[in-house]
Order: structure tokens, then sequence, then C-alpha cells
């Protein structure tokens, strides 16, 4: 390396610095900063009325999340809750991925991309409307569902039937976007395999199981993996939908519950670490195994 | 070259970023023009926005060397921000369920010396009382060492309401003689637990059906005034540490559950209340629960007729006695106001100034805080927001009862007298009031819909629940009162 | 079953069809209408009950369609703030979430694309770790990280006081970059050609002006697709919004949640309807002016990494 290439790379070392310093800057603070913080909260007691701080029980949180009865209790309901309406991610899968194959189908030509775009549109909805929309829909006294069955179910008191109308309100929602996905990857194997598909003799549903999903497989671990992580932040579902009914509480709204409603962040920061660990497994889990049974060229 | 841009984008969103702080700073300044700037913070319905504005434009008024500057927030957020604002405003809204952390960890002013004992003398017991604390002890109410934190706003006493139009069309319906169903209705005779049962029953015969678009009678019960009225509560009366799931307890919650899965007079679908006041004035209740509040948005209403009779009780238990739940806010002023004489005064003027009273007594927003003004209350001569040149009496009819609520055991007004009786009606804060923080209730609330409660006929499963719930409350409140009281 | 098989692969070069295609065809397109149906009711009552009076929206009687098309949910609308409903007009939300749209996408896109094209084309040491760094914050939840933001952003002032800087809890931290958004980058700069850059600094021009000049213009649909979704993200968030703001400075899903709040006991559907609706117009708009984008960057996300 000459003199000048030498100066050169170092200027380019010192520019390339430069330009990642602003999302290193912004991650630091943003997000390593209020991790740590996180955990500092969680070995403290911090009254938020008195504004104190006491570390003199430093586990007292960690203990009473998941011992003591008073906490711990919404606690594991908040996880088995968040967990139960993952339930919704492979429902809403396989109907994503249903329409998918019926739009890709030779037999459906005309409108097909009038219905891709139909079917997208909850995508493109907020939350906070869906959540007003299907909350009304579901209201046990004036919604839609119990005036026209002429029923008294109770949608939002029942913690069973709260889960089924939100897991269907979120296949609802989820179906457009995985169908948007599957689409994209169907239109990405190659025709050849079709072909000497038909040269077998194999029939369609054949060649959608023996071809197309065992392609599939890289979009749908995306799918997966970007639905379960945004499944376990849930928030509005429990906040909106549900108005902190005990069968809609999740692990979020009970961070907001304590965190920020009732004043016990110390608590609340510990439910917060336990969260975020929870999704680092659950990512890198993924990631790990993903190469077994995803098929990759 | 890149470093300047790059310093330049840096700098630029910096400034950015100090020149918002700055402007988030300027409340500071206390005097403007010579006049004192008092901050008020408060939450309430549209109408009650539109009531707090005029109040302050009376007093800004009556005192032209004040400017109030009001805030209001939503009522389920105010918490909240109140929580995350480090300067707390000068005068606020303060609910009696948050009440006992905020003077514990001595945000609010005491405010003893800034009143005499004849001021204090002419408000209601039950409302002043309920503000006093006592920071040594850590107790509740009017005991010697407790001070005064806070001007009560009003007080709420929330009691059953039925809708006169589909009443008496559900007395016809089902071919009851009215005059037995109406005295039934009696503001100085609560039914018995049975009685309101059974009434319930008669007026919905008709109702065959099971579902959302058939009437009932009730849309939900106040778990609290119900309680209450079974002569049972959350904890013991005295020293409120010990839990109360006792026999009148669980008779309570038996009674509630079963006016749904038994008798069928109560949708078994929200126990929340949350569509309460869409059922009662759409018609498909006959009764619901309402505070004196609601007046307000009810004569909004002109075809709604309406009135109130006291809570049932429950006459398998010898001491239960038809009791209310009271729910009251408070003003409180900020221990670290710059401008505590202004801030007091005018939070003074809000709880007991006579305009102030008269003003909101007129528009249906609450029963006056002044004892002396309740025969006002209960006549129908004054200048009453709902009066018309057709219509000249004032709903609810009944509204001493709200009065007889509000007194407690006591008969300073002689309704009981009058009738020759004694006075079985009385009143009671709502329980949350008692507690540092609502942890040990959300979690009973969620137990019962968590263990189906809701849905059960059998009285032996409900006491089961509820039994397999004592040593769980009993927790929750030792926790609660450890950390509190140390 | 493989005679159909090939006529269904191959229809499209023959002119007639057997029964059984139109059979199939016939039921392929029931299901897709039926879906389509479920799909577009919510939107259809949500429209419909808009109209209503809260009486019709309410009653015992179900009705599809209002007795008379009422207007005055979305008159209401307009004057929030004067019926004192909510504390921000419906304009003022929308115009305060795209003052967050306007100042974070900018700035925090050419963040993005910069420090991509530092991580794709610069040599830059310790590449692997920083890059690591910098991912692994997309694990962790903006829930954990919420309570010490709060905080940090309170002890400054940004929460809880009456003028605009209570917008900056939400303006700020997008002024650093979107770390989603930069890996995305990198991905899609990986395939431009070294040679550009090259001939750049043969030119002797600057890494900024490379950069502004070569990469941006050949990563624009790459750019196109993440501020559409950037776009989409801001304008639907709720729960920071809901956190942080207050009165004048609300957001239009916070304004929206608050109809609802604010009127928990005395609900006003239609109201709750009309915002909604109103609130959902305008990305149904965009999505369908720009439905290719969507479909197309959803796909360009989806396919690899």
């Amino acid at each position: 390396m000459t003199k000048s290439n030498r100066k050169l790379y170092t200027k380019e070392k010192r520019t390339a610095f430069a330009f990642i310093t602003l999302p290193l800057i912004g991650f630091s603070v943003f997000t390593l900063f209020s991790l740590v913080a996180v955990l500092v909260f969680s070995f403290a007691d911090y009254n938020t009325y008195r504004e104190t701080f006491d570390f003199s029980k430093p586990f007292q949180n960690f203990v009473n999340l998941f011992t003591n009865d008073t906490y711990s209790n919404a606690f594991f309901r908040s996880i088995g809750n968040t967990v139960l309406l993952l339930i919704g991610i492979p429902i809403g899968m396989v109907a994503g991925l249903f329409v998918a194959a019926l739009l890709q189908s030779k037999a459906v030509k005309k409108g097909s991309k009038v219905f891709q775009v139909l079917y997208y549109l909850p995508a493109v909805t907020s939350a906070v409307a869906v959540n007003l929309v299907f909350r009304y829909i579901f209201n046990p006294s004036y919604g839609l569902i119990n005036r026209l069955f002429d029923a008294d179910i109770p949608w939002f008191s029942n913690e069973w039937l709260i889960k089924i109308a939100i897991i269907l309100k979120n296949t609802w929602s989820s179906m457009g976007g995985t169908m948007i996905l599957y689409i994209a990857g169907m239109l990405a194997i190659p025709q050849s395999y079709y072909e000497s598909a038909d040269v077998d003799g194999a029939s369609p549903l054949r060649k959608f199981f023996s071809i197309t999903f065992p392609l599939l497989t890289p979009t749908t671990f995306y799918i997966i993996i970007t639905s379960v992580i945004g499944g376990l932040q849930s928030y509005a579902d429990a906040q909106i939908f549900g108005a902190g009914a005990a069968g809609s509480q999740t692990i979020v709204w009970f961070i907001w519950n304590y965190g920020i409603n009732q004043g016990k962040q110390g608590l609340a920061s510990a439910a917060s670490l336990v969260l975020a660990v929870f999704i680092m497994i659950v990512t890198v889990i993924q990631f790990r195994y993903s190469n077994k049974w995803v098929y990759e060229d | 070259m890149k470093f300047k841009k790059l310093a330049a984008m840096m700098l630029s969103s910096l400034m950015l970023v100090s020149a918002c702080a700055l402007t988030a700073c300027d409340n500071g300044e206390n005097v403007t023009d010579g006049k004192t700037k008092v901050s008020f913070w408060y939450w309430g319905s549209s109408a009650e926005v539109s009531v707090y504005n005029q109040l302050i434009n009376t007093y800004m008024d009556l005192n032209d060397d004040v400017v109030i500057v009001p805030t209001h927030y939503e009522s389920t957020t105010y918490m909240t921000k109140f929580q995350s604002e480090k300067t707390k405003p000068d005068v606020f809204f303060m609910p009696d369920t948050d009440f006992v952390q905020w003077a514990d960890a001595g945000t609010m002013l005491p405010l003893d010396s800034y009143v005499t004992a004849s001021e204090i003398g002419g408000l209601w017991e039950t409302g002043i009382n309920e503000y006093y604390y006592n920071m040594d002890a850590k107790t509740l109410g009017k005991s010697s060492g407790a001070k005064l934190y806070g001007f009560p706003k009003d007080l709420g006493p929330v009691t059953l309401a039925y809708n006169k139009t589909v009443l008496d069309r559900q007395i016809a319906a089902n071919k009851l003689n009215s005059a037995d169903v109406y005295a039934k209705l009696n503001k100085l005779q609560p039914m018995t637990w049975d009685e309101f049962a059974q009434l319930c029953k008669d007026l919905t015969a008709d109702q065959n059906t099971s579902g959302a678009n058939r009437l009932y009678a009730i849309p939900y019960c106040e778990m609290d005034a119900m309680l209450y009225s079974g002569g049972a509560d959350y904890f013991d009366k005295n020293d409120r540490t010990k839990q109360g799931i006792d026999e009148a307890f669980i008779q309570a919650i038996t009674y509630i559950v079963q006016l749904a899965t038994v008798h069928g007079v109560m949708p078994d679908s929200d126990h929340s209340g949350d569509n309460a006041y869409t059922l009662f004035e759409n018609g498909k209740t006959i009764f619901t629960w309402i505070g004196p509040w609601d007046n307000a948005d009810f004569w909004a209403n002109p075809d709604l007729k309406y009135d109130i009779i006291p809570v049932p009780y429950n006459s398998n238990i010898a001491h239960a006695k038809s009791t209310s739940m009271i729910g009251s806010m408070c003003y409180g002023v900020s221990a670290r106001s710059n401008v505590k004489e202004e801030a007091v005064k005018f939070a003074k003027w809000l709880c007991m100034g006579s305009e102030c009273q008269n003003m909101t007594m007129y528009l249906g927003q609450q029963v006056p805080n002044i004892k002396s003004l309740a025969s006002a209350y209960i006549s129908d001569e004054g200048d009453w927001v709902c009066k018309t040149a057709t219509n000249t009496k004032v709903l609810p009819e009944s509204r001493s009862l709200f009065v007889d609520i509000m007194d407690g055991d006591s008969d300073t007004f002689g309704f009981w007298a009058a009738a020759g009786k004694t006075d079985v009606i009385s009143g009671r804060t709502r329980a949350l009031y008692y507690t540092y923080g609502s942890t040990w209730k959300d979690n009973f609330t969620d137990y019962l819909a968590t263990q189906h409660v809701w849905d059960m006929k059998s009285a032996d499963d409900i006491r089961a629940k509820l039994e397999a719930y004592r040593t769980n409350l009993q927790h929750d409140l030792d926790g609660m009162y450890s950390y509190w009281r140390g | 079953m493989s005679e159909l098989t090939k006529k269904l692969t191959v229809n499209h070069v023959k002119r007639k069809y057997s029964a059984k295609d139109i059979i199939i065809k016939v039921v392929l397109y029931a299901v897709l209408v039926i879906i389509a149906f479920f799909t577009l009711f919510p939107y259809v009552w949500m429209l419909l009950t808009s109209f209503k009076t809260n009486a019709e929206a309410t009653s015992v009687e179900l009705k599809l369609f209002p007795e008379v098309f009422k207007f005055d949910s979305y008159v209401k609308l307009t004057q929030l703030k004067e019926l004192q409903i909510s504390d921000a007009s419906f304009l003022r939300a929308m115009l305060n979430t795209l003052i967050i749209e306007v100042t974070v996408i900018p700035i925090g896109t050419f963040v993005a694309a910069l420090a991509a094209f530092s991580f794709a084309k610069m040599r830059l040491p310790h590449k692997r770790f920083f890059l690591l760094f910098l991912m692994s914050g997309m694990m962790v939840p903006y829930a954990a990280v919420l309570l010490p933001q709060y905080r940090a952003f309170s002890a400054i002032g940004w929460v809880g006081n009456e003028g605009f800087s209570q917008m900056l809890p939400l303006i700020i931290p997008g002024f650093f970059g979107n770390v989603g958004m930069m890996f995305f980058f990198i991905q899609y700069m990986k395939s431009t050609p070294n040679a550009l850059i090259e001939a750049g600094r043969i030119d002797g021009a600057s890494w900024m002006k490379i950069f502004i000049r070569i990469i941006i213009p050949v990563i624009v649909p790459a750019i196109a697709a993440q501020v559409i979704f950037w776009f989409l993200g801001i304008w639907n968030d709720f729960f920071a919004p809901s956190i942080y703001l207050s009165r004048d400075w609300l957001t239009l899903q916070a304004l929206i949640s608050q109809l609802n709040d604010s009127l928990a006991r005395r609900a006003d559907i239609p109201l709750v309807m009309a915002g909604s609706t109103l609130g959902s117009i305008p990305m149904i708009v965009i999505y369908v002016f720009f439905q290719r984008y969507f479909i197309q960057s959803l796909a360009l996300t989806g396919i690899k990494e």
C-alpha cells in the first residue's frame, strides 16, 4: 500500500465510521441505555408517588412476578393469553396461503388483481379502527353478532370467548399480508418445476404439496418469525378490543398497566426484561434451527 | 466536507430539540400583567367542561387579580398525566381512589390552616371527613393528628333508577297492578333482595326469549353497593385489614350472579356496566345505576322519564341495611405551589362558594356540598335548567334520596321523622378509597371472570369459588398494607 | 385427473372449456367472492353505521341501512373541540400525524441509507461487530424500553407539558435511522455494481457526493418501498402516541381511540365509526393508488433475508 493509499484508507475508515455514528448513537441512547435502565429499575422498588428508589430488596420484583400471587397470577395469565393468542398466526397463514394458491391457480385469471387488492385492505387499516369496529360487532348488548342471532354470548367477559373473538379478528386482518408474501414466493418458483411435474402427470394438489409448499418454506419461516415477534408485543387487542378484560390481557398490557397505569415501575421493568429475554431467545432459536427445515438454494 | 454536512445535520436537529425544550419550560412564571396565574387540572364530560368554563369565568370576574389556567384531560389518561407531570398543577382534581397515595407522598398541601371550623361544619361530614389523613398513623378519616388534604368536589351517591315509560309498558304487558308496583318503588322503604328479584321477574315475564334483543330488568350490578347493602364489605369495617369473605359476602355475590343465571333478569354477558347507559336510554332495561351527575345528561333527553329508589338490601342478614356506594373526588392543592394562598382560595370557592354550588346544582351536576343548600336541591323552585314552560317538575322526583344517602345514618332533615320511621338508608364510600392502589380489587374481578363465577347457577359452586379465594384476598390486602404502612 | 391438470395448466391456448372446468371456475370464484365479502363487510358496516343515529346503532332492530342517511357524526367530527368531545380537532390530529411523518421519514431514511452505504460499500473497520450491534436492537421489544424512555423524556420535560415538545419523544428517536430499513438497504446495495463507485472515486468525488449522486438514484425503488411502509406504520401507530400525547397534539389514531374512551359509558357508536372511517380513508386511497409499490416492496422484504 502506498502512502497516499494508506492515507485514503484512513480517511475512508473515518468517513465510514462517521456515516454510521447517528444509528450508533440512536441505538446506544434509546435502546442500550434504556435496557440498562430497565435492568436497574427491575432491581429497585420505585414508588412513583413518593418518587423514591429503594434497592434494599433487589430481587423483590422478580420474586413478586413469579411467586407472589398478588402479581404472579396476572403475570402468568398475561403470558398465557399472549401465547394462546398466537394460535391466530397459523390460522391466518393457512388462510393466506389458501387465498394465494387460489389467486395463482390457472383457473382464476380475470379479476385476480382486484381480489388481491381487496384482500390486502385490512393490512393498511389501523389497529385502532379495526379494533373499534370489531368491538362494536362483538358487543354483547348491541353488537351485530348477538343481535343477528338474538343471543347473549358473553364475548368480552368470558375469558375463552374473548380469545376466540380476538383470533377471528386477527385472522381477518392478517390474511392479506400473508397472502401477498405467499404470492411473491410463488412467483419466484421457476416454472420448469411445474412443467416437469406436468410431464409426470401430477395432480394440482400433488403439485401444490410436493413443489409449491416446500419451496415456500423461506416465506413461511419469515411470516412465522415476524408474526410471533409481533404477536408477543400485542397491546391494542387488550387495550381497545378487550378494554382490559381478564381474558385479553397480554404481556405488553401488563407492562403498561403496572408501569404506567398503576405506578409500579420496578415490577413492570422486571416484566419488560422477561419479555425482552423471551423475544431474544425466540429469535435466536428460530434462526438457529431455520436451516434444518427451511429449503434454501 | 462530509463532516461539515453531518455536523450541520446533527447541529440542526439539536437546535430543534433545544428550541422545543425551551417552549416547554415557560410555565415557571406565575405572574403576568400583575395577575396571579393559578393552574388547574380537571376532567369531565363535555357538559362538565362547559360548566367549568363558566365557573372559572365567574371566579375571575369575582377576583380580577387572578387568572385561572385550566387544563382538561380525558378521565382515562388524567392520572397518568398527573403522575408524569414534574411540576404539579396548583389546583387539581383528585379522585377518592387515588387520594391516599398522593396525600401520603406529600404532594398535597395540608389545608387546615386555611379554613375555619364553621366553614367545615357547613359541609357534609361524609364528604369532608374522607379527605383527612393521618400521616404518622397512616389512617384515613378524621382523627386526632389527621390533617385535611382536599376539599370535596361533590359526593356521588350511586343508586338505582328506573325508566318510567318502560316500567309502565311492562306493567301493562304483564297485567300487573300498577299501584302495587309503585308501592315497592318507595324512597323511604327499600325492597329486600327477594322482593327486588321477584319484581324484576314479574316485570319481564313476557320476555320469554333469552338474547340480545330482549328487555332486561337491570343491565348489571354495582358490586360495592350490593355488598354494602348485603351487610358485607371487602374488609373489616374498623381496621380494614381483615378480609371480608364471610357469609354475607358470599350471599351478596351469589345474589348478583344468580340475577343473571337463575332469575334471568340481568344479561350474563356484561358485568362491567359499560353498556348500561346505552341500554337504559334506549329503553332496553327498566333499571340502572345512576349518580346525581347523570341528571344533566338525562335532562337533555326530554322523553326520558325516570325516578330513583334505594338499593335493595339482604333481609337474611340481620345487620344489613340499604347502603349506596358513594364515589367522590376532591380539589387538591400542590404542596409545592408558588401561589398557595390563591390556589387554596380558588379550591375552597369551588368546594363551598355559594355561587359555584348553586350553579352546579341547577345544572344537574351535583348535590351541593353545603348542607344548607339541601332544601333548595329538594325543591322544584329555583333556576333548574330542565324546567320549561310546560314542565315545571324536576327529575328525579325522589331526589331527596340522594340527600338521605349522603346524610348517612342520621336524619338531619327529618325525612324519616316526618314519616314516623327510623332511617334505614345509608351510604358508604367506595372500597378503593380505603386502600393504597387497586391491585387487590383488579385481582378479585379478574378471579371472578377467569373462574367463570359469572356463569354459575349453583349457589354451592359460587360459595366454593369465593371460599377458595379467601386467603388470596387476605394476602393481597396484607401486601398492600405492609407496603403502605411499612 | 391428469386430463384435468393438463387442461388447467394449458387452457390458455385452448379456446373451449369443458363442463368440469366451468364448474371448477365457478366454485373458485364463489369462494373468492365469499372471502371478499367477509373482508369488506366490516368496512361496509363501519361506513353504514357512521350514517346512523346512536339509537339506531344500538337498537334492538338490526338494520343494515340507516333509516335516513345522516351526516351528523361527520359534522360532529369537524367540531370535536368546540363540542368538547376530545382535546384536539380532527384536522389538527391529522396535521399532527403528518408533522411526525414529514420530519421523521426524510431524515430517518437519509441516515439509514447513509449507514447502509457505509456497511455495504465502504471499508468500515469492525463491520460485522457494528452490524450485529445495531441489529440486536431489532430484537428488543418497544414495550421493554418504554418505561425508562418515558422517564427520561419526562425528566427533560417532554412529557406532560402543554407544548409541541410532547411530540419529540415520537420524532427524535426516528432521526437516528431505522435499523430494519438500514438492513434492507444493505441487502439492496450489495447488488449495485462497485464500478460506479470506483469511477466516482477516480473523479475525486467525496464519499458523501458518491452517496448522494450515485447511490441514492440507484436505490430509489428500495427507498420508495421502505418509505411507504414507514409512512403506514407511523400513520397507524397507537401505542406510543397514546402514552405520550395529549390535548392539541394527539395524533389521529390516539384521537380516535380517545373518542371511544371518553364516551365509554355513553357510547356514541356512529361518531366512533365516522372517526374510524375518516381515519382509514387516507391510507386506503394511498394504497389503492400505489398498490403496485405496496405489493412489490412487501414481496422484496419477504422473499430473502
